[in-house]
């Protein structure tokens, strides 16, 4: 784990940088109750950090997470938009995970700099669906 | 403890428990749950561990311990082909349960749970200060199970049901 990651309970956030690109991946569980007032600051830390970078957000080896965590996880999309050239979302194209790239892409339609695709979990390196 | 029952109503009670209105037992409602299921589908199994841990995660942040309800009491079983989720609790909030009757009314009403799903979430990317208030439309969306809410005595009892095939 990187000084640049973030733990909060069963969920770890980390951050991989390449020379262009910024991979922010989510892992484990996020069940807290109120999981943006730890998330938040952290995560605004972590944005401006990877401004200069294409930036992918991937959320396929996250396990589970409660509706309380949907807000930060859309605030830190919604603030990648404004910081950043290109930002991926990566879901996982099975389970619970499909409905959320499906209302992903359908929020992206109104950012500037976010896609969203989905991965097969057999295809791991393999972006199947792109909206 | 997990009970596994047959009654005359062909009614299978897969898990009853009472809760200490705590958020760590949250999770282990999750693992019971789906250890309950462990023969169902991934799927339903999926479903059904949500949408249990979202309605006990509603009854303890917007419920209270009344004389009548001290604790939550939470009930999973299958009903004629449906499996259904019940979290009963107590709550002398009238303005807050009639919001939650509303939201429940709104979705079964809605052809197209992704359509309110959806509005919240731009809702929220405009407001991100805003409660999430996301977790009965994510039963609805992701979870496929139709709601039905009833608030008696100060008594709020919140059933999520879906096909089981």
């Amino acid at each position: 784990m990187s000084d640049a990651d973030i733990q909060l309970d069963t969920l770890t956030i980390s951050v991989a940088k390449s020379a262009t690109r910024a991979t922010i991946a989510w892992k484990g569980t996020s069940d807290s109750r109120n999981p943006g007032a730890a998330l938040n600051p952290a995560l605004e830390r972590l944005v401006q950090s990877v401004e200069s970078f294409d930036v992918t957000v991937d959320f396929t080896e996250l396990e589970y997470m409660n509706s309380a965590t949907i807000a930060p996880l859309m605030e830190l999309i919604r603030k990648l938009d404004t910081s950043c050239k290109s930002v991926q979302v990566v879901f996982l194209d099975a389970g619970w995970q499909c409905t959320h790239y499906r209302c992903m892409s359908a929020i992206a339609r109104t950012l500037k700099h976010v896609t969203v695709v989905s991965r097969s979990p057999q295809q791991p390196d393999s972006m199947r669906t792109t909206r | 403890m997990v009970t596994l029952i047959k009654d005359q109503l062909n009614m299978h009670r897969y898990y009853d428990t009472t809760m200490q209105p705590a958020w760590h037992t949250v999770r282990e409602l999750r693992k019971r749950v789906a250890e309950a299921l462990v023969d169902c589908s991934a799927e339903l199994k999926a479903a059904a561990v949500m949408t249990a841990s979202e309605l006990a995660e509603n009854a303890i942040k917007y419920g209270e311990s009344i004389e009548s309800a001290s604790e939550i009491q939470f009930s999973l079983y299958s009903d004629n082909g449906e499996i259904c989720i019940e979290c009963v609790n107590g709550c002398t909030n009238t303005a807050g349960v009639t919001e939650l009757i509303e939201r429940v009314r709104e979705i079964a009403s809605s052809a197209d749970a992704s359509v309110l799903y959806i509005q919240r979430l731009e809702q929220l990317m405009a407001n991100p200060t805003d409660s999430a208030k996301l977790g009965l439309y994510r039963v609805a969306l992701e979870g496929g199970f139709a709601l039905e809410c009833t608030y008696e005595n100060d008594v709020v009892r919140v059933k999520a049901r879906r096909k089981i095939q």
